[in-house]
């Protein structure tokens, strides 16, 4: 299930808020835990026995690495064999439903480069020889293995809920409802942001549901929603529709164009789940941490990591940057360790070359910032800075959203304006009508921090009591605004269901 | 293994854990929610709650018939039922999310906002599968047809030929019958009216179109018609408002244009038959359109604010043909059949797509029959059957996207077999009966019900309809006054066939073309029998006769008819229910 469909909107989240607070609190977590299942299976019927898989070992292995951690006859070889069990146990978990397919096809093209084989391997779940039951359930009609939604972000929760532990930094969990609620909690499940068990641990147990609370939920909710279907989904139809072209035929205008599209929709969209998540969180009494802070006013790729997918960021930060040796051990090996870290990044977000080559991209650049760049930059005036930021974070955004390494190349060269003879067949004006020029227009304003300043100055009136009319007129006109965006995300769902027969009467 | 013990120090790293958890930033958002709670705090809390809720309340409060589909013209998809099985639970949330999309409260409304906004604020299409063009024109995007326009997607040099030869294959097999074959093509409507395309859809290359009739005059002898040159013309005569040769809300040709259509096939038809008298303009009356015509506004739930007032080109004589069969609307068998007085006039087979089925009407004036399909291709038992004297395949430009002439030409040798093959011997040893409905119904004696002046009386008006009984010279005849798309009229309760199927003949004048819709309930204890079934069949205007098979056993409770969304005086001479097959 997704937020943005009539059945969560109209029939899930009341249902759940009606669940939710007429029970009483003892039962609070036991709702939310079976509304969060129910909400997986939606979405996944049959591979939500992956997540159940995923909760009751990962729940056994932070009572057993706990056990090993605080017991003082349990060497250190046998701590670290524990952790690296439950470790590779997740990691094996994420590389079969994301990466194995991919492996897979690598192998098989590596195999035909060095002459060992003549013909592609084939498809993996072929070679498996899977019984047609667990075929059916695991793999897509196509034959390639189905991608449990979330299976990302609920692995490195996993992950870093036991690493903590093996680090004395938490203590496990030991009521199987409440794991099972961290694990799957419905705000966050499937984009995220990455919720460390740490920082929802005591709300897990003892949470405050308040009416200004929920109020902020709801402002988040409505305007997350509204960031994806308004703004994402109208600068999505440009921006597929110029990937998908020919690279012969695209001019480097158009190219750009349909990059700055992308842009706004990948930031509107992501972000918008996330404002989803923290506003959802709300309405049930958790505080979820930021995830996005404005990547778009950042002056350098390594300011860009401070600000975009930030429970990513720290989550490689903490436990992989570190664990390597951050940049405790020399400048080369500092290098070395960003680069890494931002190769698997890339890794991260999908199994693709393209994913990769992101990643690696960001870890040069980043080390190249570090290596002096980054200074500079940081004195020059604050428009070159942009000028500097912008097109770099476009032109890897390029590489990020493109099919294959083929198209991706084409494209680039399309941007650099390198195309021999694109002819006249694409312009810009093409994909920009009204309802683009609006998305986007409103994406670049929304990627500026206005709005927390126009908050800020409201608060600062409260705090000095001034001013009672107008801050009263600023917060319903804040009402209106938060109804009126939900209004329209929710003409704009219903329409996504709009589909007339038309030949009818001819 | 050893005895264990608790490690102090690891204890207290984690109570330095616990402590570290409670001091963490758990809020670093732009809008904390401290402070006293606010009115419009609880304002919000209250509208949003509400406004989560209305969807459920307005299905509960208004009717599933006022929140039905009807501008979407299909049926919203099935209610899921969920069983105790690994197919039924994977299956559900996929079907319920699909019922609920199509049915949930409000939807109609939020549908008609979101089109109302797109369209009079942005001024843009509400759905992609239009343009919205100046002067509130509409234009079709499916099968590239924009690329198609600017000549951005031309066809390949192989193409071209491919289209070549299914057209000679099939002109070829003909010929070698006697019978006359054209290939005819209409374009879209931005060819002829290409200043309401918005200017930044510019040209830059020619049509498919240009380039198959080109091509075709280059290297083939094939007798291809292209309206377009004939349409630009005619669109000097424009009049006023919605006096156009295409629809503006639409995509199709008016009445003008199809009888610029019709005036040129008759023009080439002259040749072979130049006894023809074809009809010409001065035959015909230009009067205000009953309805909208071809109109998106309906179907993007604008009617009342996108008006559209088409003229149609009504006769000033009497027709000779008479409609007696129209196919089920969404049937894949789709199939009109026009008789004429005049049985010594040659008969036709008009074989095409949306844009000839109104060609059959101005065509079935001069030929003792007309027959007309809507399909791609046509075989040999097609030809075997009705033995036409001509054969005319009608499409809009956009075939040279949406079929593939390499298909075609497989299916053309497939269906019709070789050139210099002997079609006709299976029509000559034909010993099947006739399968036509309406020789069917004739066939058939096992009478369900019909009209009379007797049970005519039983007739019950359905809505705000009036029923009128007419005395004609033979037989009682029923006036039917209707105000809205829900007026009509319920049959009497008679007999339906439990097995087999039903024959339906209606005779009845319409003032202008609609779309009858026949409602029925199924008999108790049928499967599903509470829900009631419906079907559509296009009437034209004036008289029509017309036979159709509802071959639904299930039927047997009340039968509703509906003559359409348009308000008017239908009179009905004769409506007779045969059972056959039992």
């Amino acid at each position: 299930m997704v937020f943005s469909s009539p059945v969560f909107l109209f029939v899930f989240l009341p249902a759940v808020l009606a669940a939710y607070f007429l029970f009483g609190r003892r039962l609070h977590n036991f709702v939310l835990m079976t509304a969060s299942l129910l909400f997986y299976a939606w979405g996944e019927p049959a591979l939500v026995l992956v997540m159940l898989l995923s909760i009751t070992v990962n729940f056994a292995f932070g009572l057993w690495v706990e056990r090993l951690a605080v017991t003082s006859s349990t060497t250190g070889e046998k701590r670290r064999s524990a952790i690296a069990v439950a470790v590779i146990f997740n990691i094996a978990l994420l590389a079969t439903f994301k990466y194995a397919d991919w492996l897979w096809s690598v192998a098989s093209s590596l195999l035909i480069a060095s002459g060992a084989i003549d013909a592609p391997l084939g498809l993996l779940s072929d070679a498996l020889h899977l019984s047609p039951g667990l075929r059916a359930a695991l793999c897509t009609e196509a034959g390639t293995i189905r991608l449990p939604i979330g299976v990302s972000f609920f692995t490195f929760q996993a992950m870093s809920y036991v690493i903590d532990i093996h680090r004395l930094e938490v203590r496990a969990q030991r009521s199987i409802v409440n794991f099972a609620l961290y694990k799957s909690l419905f705000p966050q499940l499937i984009a995220g942001p990455i919720v460390r068990y740490a920082d929802v641990a005591e709300q897990l147990v003892s949470r405050v549901t308040t009416a200004q609370g929920f109020a902020y939920g709801v402002r988040r909710f409505a305007l997350g929603l509204g960031k994806k279907l308004l703004i994402a989904n109208t600068a999505a139809l440009p921006a597929d529709l110029i990937f998908a072209l020919p690279g012969d035929e695209l001019t480097a205008a158009v190219a750009w164009f349909g990059v700055v599209c992308y842009a706004i929709q990948l930031y509107f969209d992501f972000s918008g789940y996330s404002d989803m998540a923290i506003g959802l969180g709300h309405m049930f009494g958790f505080r979820f941490l930021e995830n996005f802070n404005y990547p778009y006013i950042s002056t350098t790729i390594t300011e860009y990591w401070r600000r975009w997918h930030i429970s990513l960021s720290t989550w490689l930060r903490d436990y992989l940057y570190f664990p390597l040796g951050g940049n405790r051990h020399g400048k080369a090996r500092t290098y070395f360790n960003l680069f890494t870290v931002f190769f698997l990044c890339g890794l991260w977000h999908g199994a693709a070359w393209n994913f990769v080559l992101f990643g690696m991209f960001h870890g040069a650049i980043m080390v190249v910032e570090r290596l002096g760049l980054g200074r500079i930059v940081r004195s020059l005036h604050p428009v070159l800075q942009r000028v500097y930021f912008l097109p770099l974070m476009l032109v890897t955004y390029a590489v990020f959203r493109g099919e294959g390494l083929r198209a991706t190349g084409a494209y680039l060269t399309a941007m650099f304006g390198l195309n021999a003879d694109p002819g006249p067949n694409q312009h810009v004006s093409l994909y920009l009508d009204a309802a683009v020029g609006a998305a986007l227009v409103a994406g670049i304003i929304g990627s500026m921090p206005w709005l927390p300043k126009v908050l800020e100055w409201r608060r600062s009136l409260e705090l000095a009591n001034e001013r009672v009319g107008l801050r009263r007129a600023l917060d319903f006109a804040g009402v209106v605004l938060v109804m009126g965006v939900l209004s329209f995300a929710a003409m704009v769902l219903s329409a996504d269901t709009y589909n007339p027969f038309i030949y009818f009467r001819f | 293994m050893g005895e264990e013990h608790v490690d102090p120090a690891a204890v207290e790293a984690l109570r330095g854990g616990a402590e570290k958890e409670r001091s963490l930033p758990i809020q670093r958002g732009v809008l904390p929610p401290t402070g006293p709670l606010r009115l419009a705090d609880t304002v919000l809390i209250v509208v949003f709650l509400l406004a989560l809720v209305a969807p459920l309340v307005d299905g509960w409060l208004r009717p599933s018939s006022e929140r039905a589909m009807l501008a979407e013209q299909r049926e919203p998809s099935a209610k899921p039922t969920l069983a105790l099985s690994t197919e039924s639970l994977t299956a559900f949330p996929k079907l319920f999310n699909a019922w609920y999309g199509d049915t949930f409260g409000l939807r109609d409304k939020l549908v008609r906002l979101h089109n109302l906004f797109k369209w009079f604020v942005l001024d843009v299409s509400p759905t992609p599968t239009l343009i919205k063009g100046k002067d509130d024109w509409v234009f079709f995007t499916w099968y590239r047809t924009i690329d198609v326009y600017r000549g951005v997607a031309p066809l390949t040099p192989k193409e071209l030929e491919d289209w070549r030869r299914v057209i000679e294959y099939r002109r070829d097999w003909l010929a070698r019958r006697g019978i006359t074959y054209f290939f005819a093509v209409t374009p879209v409507s931005s060819e002829i009216y290409p200043e309401k395309m918005p200017e930044r859809f510019d040209r830059v290359g020619p049509t498919r179109r240009d380039q198959l009739f080109e091509y075709m005059a280059k290297k083939s002898d094939v007798e291809l018609v292209d309206f377009t040159p004939l349409l630009k013309e005619e669109r000097k005569n424009d009049g006023g408002p919605d006096d156009f040769v295409y629809y503006r809300l639409g995509v199709h040709w008016t009445d003008r244009g199809i009888l610029v259509g019709y005036r040129e096939l008759m023009r080439r038809l002259q040749r072979r038959f130049p006894e023809m008298q074809p009809w010409t303009r001065s035959d015909f009356e230009l009067v205000s359109a009953c309805d909208s015509g071809d109109s998106w506004a309906w179907r993007l739930y604008m009617e009342d604010l996108l008006p559209q007032r088409p003229f149609d080109l009504a006769p000033l004589h009497d027709r000779r043909a008479s409609f007696v069969l129209g196919g089920d609307v969404r049937g894949d068998k789709r199939r009109y059949e026009y008789v004429n007085e005049d049985a010594s006039l040659p008969v036709c087979l008009l074989v095409g797509d949306s844009f000839a089925e109104p060609m059959n009407e101005f065509l079935g004036e001069n030929f003792s029959r007309t027959y007309g399909y809507r399909r791609i291709t046509f075989g040999a038992d097609l030809i075997a059957e009705h033995e036409p004297d001509v054969v005319i395949q009608l499409y809009n430009e956009r075939c040279f996207v949406s079929q593939d002439p390499v298909h075609l030409l497989a299916l053309a040798q497939r269906d019709l077999g070789p050139i210099d093959g002997d079609s006709r011997a299976a029509k000559d040893d034909e010993t099947t009966p006739d399968d036509r409905p309406y020789a069917r119904f004739e066939a058939a004696s096992d009478v369900r019900f019909a009209l009379d002046a007797k049970n005519g009386s039983m007739l019950a008006a359905r809505g705000a309809a009036k029923i009128e009984r007419r005395e004609e010279a033979a037989h009682a005849s029923f006036a039917i006054e209707t105000h809205g798309p829900d007026d009509g009229f319920e049959l009497p309760h008679f007999d339906f066939p439990t097995a087999g199927s039903a024959l339906l003949r209606m005779d009845v004048t319409c003032p202008c073309a609609t779309t009858l819709e026949l409602r029925y309930a199924p008999r108790d204890g049928a499967p599903d029998a509470e829900a009631s079934r419906s079907r559509r069949i296009l009437l034209s205007q004036g008289r029509n006769r017309l036979v159709f098979e509802l071959d639904a056993p299930e039927a047997g409770g009340w039968w509703t008819l509906s003559p359409g969304r348009v308000e008017g005086r239908y009179v009905l001479h004769a409506l007779e229910v045969r059972a056959v097959g039992n």
